[in-house]
């Protein structure tokens, strides 16, 4: 097989999956791979007692990741709701790979989408020719969904125009996709469900109908609470960078993801970590996302343009790309936080004369 | 044949069991594990005023301060004993160990390891174990260990087994107490056995079986020697009414409940809890105006049983309703949960005390008085009512009389607001009352002091006036006293201020007092004080002020001179308003004096030059010498800037009207070298900081224009054409 630069999650956790299968004693719902119980330890990670080790997948609360599987196991739908860059759509797909087998039944929400887009479309050369017919119905993968009992994924929720979104209430309610064309309707099976995403920063978001959003049970997902865990994530997301860096520079490279976690935090929410100082806060989302992308970014270009190394160059020119997103606006504010607060570090001096020479 | 029903307290799976395992064992007496003063209650349970929750308070008669109160719901196992014995008329009886015992605290306890505190397993032996058998809901982990055997004793004796193994035989006790309690109990399970009692029930904390089924292995008498010779404090039990608000633990109760609502539920529904906790929920937030239709209940109750499942519980628990009721109902939002959270734990419920069981006469009395001032619709629990009082209609002054005999009481219901607009002397009284169950124990306790309030509070202000040494603490409560019309101790209050010598006092204590003094017979009349006795306190403590301020002033440090500079202030303001204008005359030739009292404190007498001056009594030429006086003194820039902090206090219209102060000053300070400014600099901001921002800028403008004007002067003008138009001039103003 092809290498593909990022495989699905079934494809990546094949073997975790595997594992978990073969000593799941719990009852599993109809349609399931997995037992819930399984599920929630697939994300959470754990210790199997055959040594297999299960990789964390979300790192929070795991009351959060209860609900969230137990959601799906009644016949409600999941809405996972929170600001860009909190694990989202990472959080659904394995949800979807560990329930359905696999995560690949997706809807990317666009302004644009239509509502065949949600149920089916028809292959016009065969409708022209045979008239409505099966053979000439394209199904979506909603429709695909219910016929084989999966999960489907649809992210952007919001995006969608609200009109073309409420065509999910019949399916979420009666479980049933009429197709007056053919007087058919696909009836869904046991193991279909929806997992939705949404952002609630973005302005021009279609806000759900009440009757849609009391199909599905929201999920907030918070921002990481503590510098620790957040720290945890990068770290642990940055080791999936396919350009490796040098096995000597590896505790450097914890030491510059905790700098660069505690900038984004201080600077995200406008206060410094002690609490001592408060903080303009610039316009970007600054998530834990972001904070991995920026890392991977510094160690990209250390690779390439340096020794390896992720030194305080690299980073400060990746934090500037992550902060400065208004050249006006962001960049005084990134300014005033390397006088006021990095230039008061005695251990970041480093970074404060980086980001000095850059100027 | 004696059976022990261990139990947990307050836990209505326990509750539920020993209901029906009573009902299908029938004893002829029950025992339960309360101290023995709290018998005499019992009666007045089966009563129709009854609502629980109640507390029983059980307090030392001498000293109600040493209290100590049992609540008690109708999920409680040990009401549902009193219950049954009740519709059984079957006797029974309080066994644990008296409260008279307990209250005498200094007697040795029976304990080896003192450190050594009550753990876990011995507050809720049946909590932990549900803890270790994976259940955070203790009640859920009851429901599902021993639903199957409704009805059977089965239950508690393997409970008994259950305890025989965690605390078995010979292992050393460490809380002394319970060495005690346990005897105690022994020897009234044997007792009523000796009363030919042939079905006994032992109602007890699970933790006590294993130690209360030793009442035939262990000898009578080593159980007397236990308690032998010690001491006892009387103790009396009266029933209060409680709320489940204060059964949980953020109210301090060390044995609460979390969410005594939903054990409630559990209690009369054990079947359908879940179902109608998530109904409250809905209905709940229907009522704050958010959706929460009958369908999301439906949801929300999958959602619980679908989490226990995923939770390994066999029966969702409060920890997995609220993640539903939150997932669900609120979607997601914890601000929509939390603004139901406390409703939907305590449901707000208060309860009543029939009328027949005893008060004790306090009590009474309160609640007689609050009822006739009809203040009864503000004892709402945890409701703030607030209240305008005008003093001039005869019932509202009784209100206000009324509140502040509380206030002296230390008892906690009524909190005066002071306002800015509500000038000192007024007829207007704002007061916010807050009802708190906690409030009926403290006038409990007060009952101590007598059987009215108004008895309690002449004793005890009697006793505080006897204990009172302070004439400046006197002279405050007596401004308490006089507004709470207790006119019996104005006059004894008066004698004994005279007693503590405050005429033989210094005068900065007779200052204050005379503050305390001055407003109140300024809105005496209000109160209908006798205004001769205060007449004569208030002369007579003028003349020795006058007489004894100036020596006082002698030799004064810093701090001393700050703190009797703003109570000459407020005497100086005070006196202002005497109607006796030889009072006055007195008091600014006594300033006077200080004034050339040159060992006195600069900043008092640079503060007194100001009051004589804005009195007239000094003019203005005389001031300026003073000014240039004291400013001349080079090398004491300490003492000036002291001083200058006293003759500026307040406000700036000295400086921005008298210019000749102003450019004095000026002067003074342009003239210092940059040392010596620094050295003054501190004193300078600190004075001037007192100053509104806008009186800052008049006066820096002021500057401004003065240098401008003597260079104008030196530059422009014309002396020769000046002297031709003078004598016109001066023609004008002549």
């Amino acid at each position: 097989m092809n290498k593909v630069i990022r495989p699905h999650a079934e494809d990546k956790y094949a073997l975790e999956l595997k594992a978990l299968k073969n000593i799941d004693q719990g009852e599993k719902p109809l349609g399931w791979e997995l037992s819930p119980k399984s599920v929630v330890d697939y994300i959470m990670g754990t210790e199997l007692p055959d040594g297999t080790s299960i990789e964390p997948k979300y790192i929070g609360q795991r009351r959060s990741i209860e609900i969230a599987v137990a959601t799906l196991a009644t016949d409600r739908a999941l809405l996972l709701l929170g600001v860009p860059g909190t694990a989202k759509t990472w959080l659904a797909e394995n949800l979807a790979a560990a329930i359905s087998g696999h995560s690949s039944l997706l809807i990317q929400g666009t302004a644009g989408l239509g509502e065949e887009a949600l149920r089916y479309n028809w292959n016009y050369a065969r409708l022209i020719a045979e008239g409505p017919t099966e053979n000439a119905l394209v199904p979506s993968p909603v429709m695909l969904g219910m016929q084989k009992g999966k999960m489907v994924r649809v992210e952007e929720l919001t995006r969608i125009p609200s009109d073309v979104q409420d065509a999910l209430i019949t399916i979420l309610s009666e479980k049933v996709l009429p197709i007056p064309e053919l007087n058919q309707e696909i009836a869904a099976i046991p193991g279909f469900n929806i997992i939705a995403t949404a952002n609630d920063r973005d302005r021009g978001v279609n806000e759900l109908s009440s009757a849609l959003r009391r199909r599905f049970n929201t999920l907030i997902m918070p921002l990481p609470e503590k510098l620790e865990e957040e720290v945890k994530i990068v770290s642990s997301k940055v080791a999936d960078n396919p350009i490796p860096f040098k096995k000597v520079a590896e505790q450097d490279t914890v030491r510059e993801i905790g700098r660069l976690v505690t900038i984004f935090r201080e600077l995200r929410n406008g206060v410094t970590e002690d609490g001592a100082l408060k903080i303009k806060t610039p316009s970007g989302t600054l998530s834990a996302a972001e904070a991995i992308s920026a890392i991977n970014n510094g160690l990209t270009m250390a690779h390439f343009f340096g020794d390896g190394r992720l030194s305080a160059k690299f980073l400060i020119d990746s934090i500037e790309g992550a902060v400065v997103q208004d050249r006006v606006q962001d960049q005084l504010i990134w300014k005033e936080y390397l006088e006021t607060v990095v230039k008061e570090r005695e251990e970041w001096k480093d970074l404060y004369e980086a980001a000095l020479k850059k100027s | 044949m004696v059976k022990f029903f261990g139990i947990r307290h307050h836990g209505p799976g326990s509750a539920n069991s020993l209901k029906n395992a009573l009902f299908t064992w029938k004893p002829d007496c029950i025992l339960v594990e309360a101290p023995e003063e709290m018998d005499q209650t019992f009666k007045f349970f089966s009563s129709p005023g009854m609502t629980l929750p109640i507390a029983c308070l059980l307090y030392a008669k001498n000293d109600p301060s040493k209290a100590s109160y049992l609540p008690m719901a109708v999920f409680s196992p040990e009401y549902q004993a009193i219950v049954h014995s009740q519709q059984f008329q079957i006797p029974i009886r309080a066994i644990d160990l008296p409260m008279a015992y307990q209250f005498v605290r200094e007697q040795n306890l029976p304990t080896l390891n003192l450190s050594a505190r009550a753990n876990d397993w011995e507050i809720d032996p049946l909590g932990k174990m549900a803890q270790l058998a994976g259940y955070s809901d203790y009640e859920r982990w009851w429901e599902v260990t021993f639903e199957e055997q409704e009805g059977s004793t089965a239950i508690f004796d393997a409970i008994a087994n259950m305890m025989e193994t965690l605390r078995p035989n010979g292992v050393q006790e460490v809380n002394g107490m319970n060495i005690w309690r346990e005897a105690w109990m022994r020897k009234q399970i044997r007792k009523a056995i000796k009363e030919g009692f042939e079905k006994i029930a032992v109602v007890c904390g699970a933790w006590h079986v294993p130690r209360l089924q030793e009442y035939h292995s262990i000898k009578e008498k080593d159980d007397q020697s236990i308690l032998k010779g010690r001491k006892k404090e009387p103790c009396t039990a009266c029933l209060i009414p409680w709320s489940y608000e204060q059964m949980t633990p953020s109210q301090g109760y060390n044995s609460g409940v979390h969410a005594p609502f939903w054990y409630e539920s559990l209690f009369f529904h054990p079947k359908q809890a879940v179902v109608r906790w998530m109904v409250k929920a809905a209905r709940l937030l229907r009522r704050k105006n958010l959706d929460a239709s009958s369908a999301e209940v439906m949801e929300a109750v999958g959602l619980a049983n679908a989490l226990a499942g995923l939770r390994n519980l066999k029966i969702p628990g409060l920890k997995e309703l609220e993640d539903a009721a939150l997932t669900v109902l609120c979607q997601g939002k914890q601000a929509q949960l939390d603004a139901i959270y406390k409703n939907l734990l305590t449901n707000n419920r208060v309860g009543k005390i029939p009328k027949e069981a005893p008060q004790i006469p306090i009590q009474k009395d309160f609640l007689k008085t609050v009822k006739s001032l009809r203040l009864s619709s503000s004892m709402e629990n945890d409701q703030i009512h607030r209240k305008e009082l005008d003093l001039r209609k005869p019932n509202q002054l009784q209100v206000s009389i009324f509140l502040h005999r509380l206030l002296l009481l230390e008892i906690e219901w009524g909190r005066k607001l002071t306002s800015k607009a509500l000038a000192q002397g007024s007829f207007n009284e704002r007061w916010s009352l807050k009802w708190h169950p906690r409030i009926l124990i403290q006038i409990i306790q007060c009952g101590r002091w007598g059987k009215t309030i108004e008895e309690a509070l002449l004793n005890k202000i009697n006793h505080k006036i006897e204990a009172a040494k302070d004439p400046v603490r006197l002279a405050k409560m007596l401004d308490h006293v006089i507004k709470a019309d207790l006119k019996e101790v104005v006059q004894p209050l008066l004698r004994k201020l005279q007693e503590t010598g405050v005429g033989q006092r210094d005068t900065e204590s007779q200052m204050q007092v005379l503050n305390e003094l001055i407003p109140l017979r300024r809105y005496g009349d209000v109160r209908n004080v006798d205004q001769n006795v205060l007449d004569w306190l208030i002369d007579d403590l003028i003349t020795r002020i006058c007489l004894g301020i100036q020596p006082f002033v002698f030799q004064m440090n810093e701090e001393e001179a700050d703190q009797f500079f703003s109570t000459i202030q407020i005497t100086h303001h005070l006196i202002g308003f005497l109607e006796h204008s030889d009072d006055q005359v007195k008091w600014l030739n006594a300033l006077k004096g200080v004034l050339e009292q040159k060992e006195s404190a600069p900043k008092i007498r640079g503060g007194i030059l100001r009051i004589l001056y804005d009195k007239g009594i000094i003019s203005l030429e005389r001031t300026q010498k003073y000014f240039v006086l004291e400013l001349s003194q080079r090398d004491e820039l300490e003492k000036i800037g002291r001083w200058l902090e006293g003759f500026l206090f307040g406000s700036a219209g000295l400086l921005l009207y008298q210019p000749s102060l102003l450019v004095l000053l000026d002067d003074w300070i342009s003239r210092l070298d940059q040392n010596r400014f620094m050295e003054v600099l501190p004193i300078l901001r600190r004075t001037f900081s007192k100053y509104s921002g806008n009186e800052k800028q008049r006066i820096m403008r002021k500057v401004l224009l003065q240098e401008k004007d003597d260079k104008d002067q030196e530059m422009e003008w014309d002396q020769k054409r000046l002297k031709m138009i003078l004598p016109q001039i001066q023609s004008w103003f002549s």
